[in-house]
């Protein structure tokens, strides 16, 4: 577990909002070397980075892993007078959390700055009442606006700044766990395997613009590695006060969790729950009715068609500063990869 | 064909959870196919040699029927279900249902609800389950559920059942895979997955698949009492050319050629506009770069619910329109 959040650490540092993550693709290509797992890196024009493991064997069918590399963000959109920048937001963000908020603005170099808003001295009557909106913002870079355009430019990225903790027990907090957290989940399974006994290869995709664009990264890259089944994580909602009554069965702690669409293999998610039993791994199921809102709808109608399990970890304040995660469901998660990939790979006659 | 109709209204196929209808479909074509295969997602692809194997055609039925999933087991035994695909709360509530692993249960909607306050939200099931414990023995966050078979004749040639949507577009399918003669075109009998949930399973399909030219089969909205929609289509008044629907503009030059087929065979026939819904058509139309996309759709009344009502005249009519097309081409 420990291994685990180390990966987090490293892949969390690196900023990557979307529809801006080619500005992670030199860092992140060069962590994915040092791990030693992977015979091939490779980046797409869709903000994607996919690495393959390769079990040497002829004929080897490939299995995808996916994870979003792109986190919430924003991008600016005005220079303003006295070192202020306006800025619009890149995938879903509460605008209650922001007044005050640490934020790094990925310019020429990169700035730490401070969310502000009108302070309520200041509100005319009836301001406080309204909803707030992200154009209501600021950030407040420090710098004079002058100064300020030599690093900056409207279009400029920024994102919350990486700073991940541990908390009690296994509790632990940062930003971009959604979806970095996932993908070091992936990463700490193929750690767990040797591949020279696999009879199967495995590509692990990053891919771009999961938060604003409608899982465009994922079905290009998966397009071109055309894997024969394909495993999605991302995080999902935990339970926390004064949530649906009917989405109890999803909590911090409770272990990996097994989702059941009508988008995505039965087949393939029976079997992921059958693995999880046989092997001990704790696991709680969830099910999706409509929507995914992940990558995992997608990818299953690409090409030809990709059977596709998706396996998620709970988290509480999804797309914030704070995002809280008990690690050890994602580890639990990492098992459950590591068993599948094995029960995958023993099918498989070669 | 009613026996054929007779044996697919029992099978149970909500979406993703197509497996056991394709094997049914499978045991009657495959006798008459050249090759059957089922892709990745499930869709069942049944191959005819055509005449001019320079030309493909694919026919799409989608299999899926929408339904319930469980989302919870609540303490006192209660299943908390949602809706898979476009289901009518009203319409399908207080009646019984089964899922996919045998259970049988009763829909209803939660306690106190005002009817103006019914919605896919408020719904679950009843097992009989005298605890939260019981229950999961039972029945598994995730299961599916269906409204329970309920084939009924209502007159000489009109029946009522659940589910005709689709699986009477896939009896059409299905005979004029078993009785078409030699096909004008290499032919791609398609039953698809997952239509209910956005048209899905139609488009891996397509993209194997690749063909000429398409033709889905599917419901089509049919007027009862009143018009406030502006259908035009009747039950009892033949085969329905689509025109158009929400998803989709057919090709003019396959709904120039079904009306021609339709005249010089004597197969009674109407035009359809849809003015809301999808079907497989759209995907079939963006296959590849491109297919020329029609659709031939079955009359039906109240389309969604328990009783949905076809009249078999007018199933049969779409059948041999689409057998005509089959062997005589574009």
């Amino acid at each position: 577990m420990d291994r685990l959040y180390d990966i987090i650490g490293n892949l969390t540092a690196v900023p990557g909002v979307s529809g801006y993550e080619h500005l992670a693709f030199e860092r992140m290509t060069e962590y994915l070397s040092s791990l030693s797992l992977f015979d091939e890196i490779g980046t797409s024009p869709v903000g994607s980075i996919y690495a393959i493991m390769r079990c040497g064997k002829k004929g080897a069918p490939l299995l995808l892993l996916d994870a979003h590399l792109d986190t919430v963000g924003f991008v600016v959109t005005e220079i303003c007078e006295g070192g202020f920048l306006r800025v619009a937001p890149l995938g879903g963000i509460a605008p209650k959390i922001l007044p005050a908020a640490k934020v790094n603005v990925y310019g020429k170099k990169t700035i730490s700055c401070i969310f502000g808003s009108k302070p309520p001295h200041l509100q005319e009557k009836g301001e406080s009442e309204k909803k707030a909106e992200v154009s209501d913002m600021f950030i407040d870079t420090g710098y004079s606006a002058d100064s300020l355009k030599e690093i900056v430019s409207v279009g400029t990225p920024a994102g919350f700044p990486p700073d991940t903790e541990r908390l009690l027990g296994n509790m632990i907090v940062g930003s971009g766990f959604d979806d970095r957290l996932c993908g070091a989940a992936f990463l700490r399974a193929l750690l767990m395997l040797d591949k020279n006994e696999l009879n199967i290869d495995i590509a692990f995709q990053f891919s771009g613009l999961e938060e604003t664009t409608g899982h465009k990264g994922a079905t290009t890259t998966a397009f071109r590695l055309a894997p024969y089944k394909a495993v999605v994580s991302d995080v999902t909602q935990a339970f926390v006060p004064g949530a649906p009554k009917w989405r109890e069965g999803v909590r911090a702690g409770g272990g990996a969790v097994i989702c059941y669409s009508p988008k995505t293999s039965r087949r393939f998610t029976d079997k992921a729950v059958q693995t999880a039993e046989r092997e001990g791994i704790k696991y709680q199921l969830s099910a999706s009715p409509g929507r995914t809102g992940t990558n995992a709808g997608d990818i299953t109608v690409t090409k030809g068609g990709i059977p596709v399990v998706q396996i998620s970890v709970p988290l509480k304040n999804m797309h914030t500063m704070s995002e809280v995660v008990d690690l050890s469901d994602a580890f639990e998660a990492s098992k459950l990869f590591a068993a599948l990939i094995k029960v995958e790979s023993g099918e498989v006659l070669l | 064909m009613i026996d054929l109709i007779k044996s697919f209204m029992k099978s149970f196929s909500v979406s993703s959870g197509e497996n056991d209808f394709a094997g049914l479909i499978e045991s009657y074509v495959a006798p008459y196919a050249d090759s059957v295969t089922r892709d990745p997602v499930g869709n069942l692809i049944v191959f005819r040699k055509g005449a001019d194997s320079t030309k493909k055609l694919m026919t799409a039925s989608h299999m899926d029927e929408i339904g319930f999933i469980v989302t919870a087991v609540e303490d006192n035994g209660m299943i908390r279900v949602s809706n898979i695909g476009g289901v009518d709360p009203v319409a399908s509530s207080f009646t019984p249902v089964v899922f996919a692993g045998g259970t049988k249960g009763v829909l209803v909607i939660e306690d106190g609800t005002s009817n103006a306050d019914i919605s896919n939200k408020k719904l679950f099931v009843d097992i009989g389950a005298e605890s939260a414990s019981k229950a999961k023995r039972r029945v598994h966050v995730g299961e599916l559920a269906a409204c329970a078979p309920s084939f009924v004749k209502l007159s000489a040639n009109r029946y009522a059942s659940k589910a005709f949507d689709d699986k009477i577009g896939c009896a059409v399918n299905a005979y004029a895979c078993i009785n078409a003669k030699t096909p004008a075109y290499d032919t791609y009998f398609v039953f698809t997955v997952q239509e209910e949930v956005g048209c899905r399973g139609s488009k891996p399909a397509s993209f194997s698949v690749a063909p000429d030219y398409s033709i889905a089969l599917d419901v089509t909205s049919a007027v009862y009492t009143g018009n406030p929609d502006k259908l035009t289509v009747k039950l009892g008044e033949g085969a329905a050319i689509k025109i158009k629907d929400n998803s989709v503009v057919c090709s003019p030059i396959l709904v120039e050629r079904l009306k021609d087929l339709a005249e010089s065979n004597g197969i009674k026939y109407q035009y359809e506009i849809l003015p809301y819904g999808g079907t497989d058509t759209s995907q079939m139309q963006l296959a590849g770069s491109g297919s020329c996309a029609g659709c031939i759709s079955i009359p039906t009344r109240y389309v969604h619910s328990p009783v949905e009502t076809v009249d078999l005249r007018d199933v049969k009519a779409c059948a041999d329109l689409l057998i005509a097309f089959i062997e005589q081409g574009a």
